[in-house]
């Protein structure tokens, strides 16, 4: 079954480099997930690399390190304008690709290019949160440099890079603004229910669904649009937002409900 | 495990956003680590959020701000996630209270400071930098009712160990209930097992009955 994949060059120097080691999660029955392409004699050598957990039985899932290949690969999605939304999955799957750089090998032109993209957005995030400039200035600094060291925490099976790093400008902002703690779950912690594991051959990978999302958000009608970004914006409680969009609160809440699962349960249709 | 109750999508939202206060984030984010389907619907939202930041269009950074980042980045090499090493370093039983809860205690739950409630009952208040919510682990024992009560505001609770029902549905580990003013209810705990949860409510609880009432400011809830 594993023959039909195959390895691209680019995915082999990645696995290589011995960085998916790193995205090892539970080591019982959690495991690495590749889509492979275009090479099985890596394939034959990453599974000599990883006899001792595939020994036991132990599942061995693909991480997708070649999203391009996906889209080669699968069946077109109905709903998607491919020509668009190919050159928007480019610019972000280098951006995991750059994400693991700086976790695996700490690549400082990596590096730079994530802080070009995403500094200027956090800021702006900030901004629109009610930072003054030098706040906003003084958080983009912390959230950056929380992106060098944490880098090795992104796991490009859970979340697109944009995702994961627009948590870390969230959390930085509670941390250095609201004085607080940000409780926040533990992904190592023994008592952590793990998640449920995932189809072996999971064809759509998460900065693919980030794109799904993105496409959502950006197809809602307009009323459903504004709650969810004065909700993602503002810091605004939701009866700030009614009293801002001059609507009831029940208004404000039955629309957040609708927009979220507009968004989610289309996730997983187009498969 | 199933977990049949779950926070509703405001607030999951309000946590993927950053807009939740801390004592109701830790009960969702406790609740998270229970849950598999809604650390996805969380990761879902967060992506949502990352859309949106993607749009805004983007706030030069100063030079000092960029030369401040470049100078402090040290090659030393990103911490990898120690959980292999715990995971395989814990063959015992999980522990009962999860992160980021545990860590709120400083351990499990045989580290827990409890205070006598009476009628066989504990709660320890957990302490939060923000003021305004009530945040405690409660310890029911086994078969016993909750005086029946009604809510000035709003209640999440998460449980731990047990279970308890009430008009509204049967509520055991990883499950969270949200009461708001408008339910009064009696929770029963289930014979068997005591109940640990984790409360939090922004206003005191309002107890029906005039004896309940009559101890309730010796008690603290």
């Amino acid at each position: 079954m594993l023959q039909e994949y195959i390895i691209t060059q680019r995915c082999q120097e990645w696995i290589t480099r011995s960085s998916i080691f790193s995205y090892l999660r539970d080591p019982e029955d959690c495991f690495l997930r590749i889509l492979v392409m275009n090479n099985v004699a890596f394939l034959e050598k990453f599974y000599d690399l990883n006899s001792n957990l595939a020994s036991s039985r132990r599942k061995l899932k693909l991480i997708q390190v070649n999203h391009s290949c996906v889209n080669n690969s699968k069946k077109s999605r109905p709903g998607l304008n491919s020509a668009s939304s190919n050159r928007e999955e480019s610019v972000i799957d280098s951006m995991d690709d750059r994400l693991i750089a700086v976790a695996t090998s700490r690549d400082r032109e990596a590096y730079r290019t994530l802080y070009e993209h995403f500094a200027p957005r956090v800021k702006s995030f900030l901004l629109g949160k009610g930072s003054s400039p030098e706040v906003a200035e003084e958080a983009v600094q912390e959230a950056m440099l929380n992106v060098w060291r944490k880098a090795s925490h992104f796991d490009p099976s859970k979340a697109a890079a944009s995702t994961w790093i627009f948590a870390i400008a969230r959390n930085t902002r509670i941390d250095l603004l609201r004085k607080e703690n940000r409780p926040a779950l533990d992904p190592n912690d023994p008592a952590l229910v793990p998640d449920l594991p995932a189809p072996a051959f999971e064809t759509v990978s998460a900065a693919q669904e980030a794109n799904q999302i993105r496409e959502r958000v950006a197809a809602l009608p307009a009323e459903q649009q504004d709650v969810l970004r004065l909700a993602f914006f503002e810091d605004l409680a939701h009866s700030d937002v009614a009293e801002r969009l001059g609507i009831p609160l029940g208004t404000v809440k039955s629309r957040i409900r609708l927009a979220v699962r507009r968004i989610r349960n289309e996730i997983g249709d187009s498969e | 495990m199933n977990i049949d109750h779950h926070p509703n999508d405001e607030l999951l939202l309000d946590y993927s956003s950053g807009a939740l206060d801390e004592g109701w984030s830790l009960a969702i984010a406790t609740h998270l680590a229970l849950c598999p389907d809604c650390r996805q619907a969380v990761r879902d939202m967060e992506a949502i959020g990352a859309s949106f930041m993607e749009c805004l269009s983007p706030s030069s950074v100063s030079t000092a701000t960029s030369e401040a980042v470049f100078n402090q980045l040290s090659d030393d090499a990103a911490p990898l996630s120690e959980l292999d090493m715990a995971r395989r370093g814990s063959a015992e039983a999980p522990p009962i209270l999860p992160e980021p809860l545990r860590g709120y205690i400083g351990g499990d739950v045989d580290r827990v400071p409890w205070q006598r409630l009476g009628l066989g009952a504990f709660q320890y208040r957990i302490p939060m930098k923000e003021q305004g919510l009530a945040v405690r682990l409660l310890k029911i024992p086994a078969g016993r009712p909750v005086p029946a009560h009604s809510h000035g505001g709003l209640e999440l609770t998460l449980v731990l160990s047990g279970s308890f029902s009430d008009a509204t549905g049967s509520y055991k580990r990883g499950d969270i209930q949200e009461v708001d003013e408008t339910l009064e209810h009696q929770p029963h705990v289930a014979v068997g097992m005591d109940c640990i949860c984790l409360a939090v409510t922004d206003a005191p609880l309002r107890f029906s009955s005039f004896a309940a009432r009559l101890v309730q400011p010796f008690i603290g809830i």
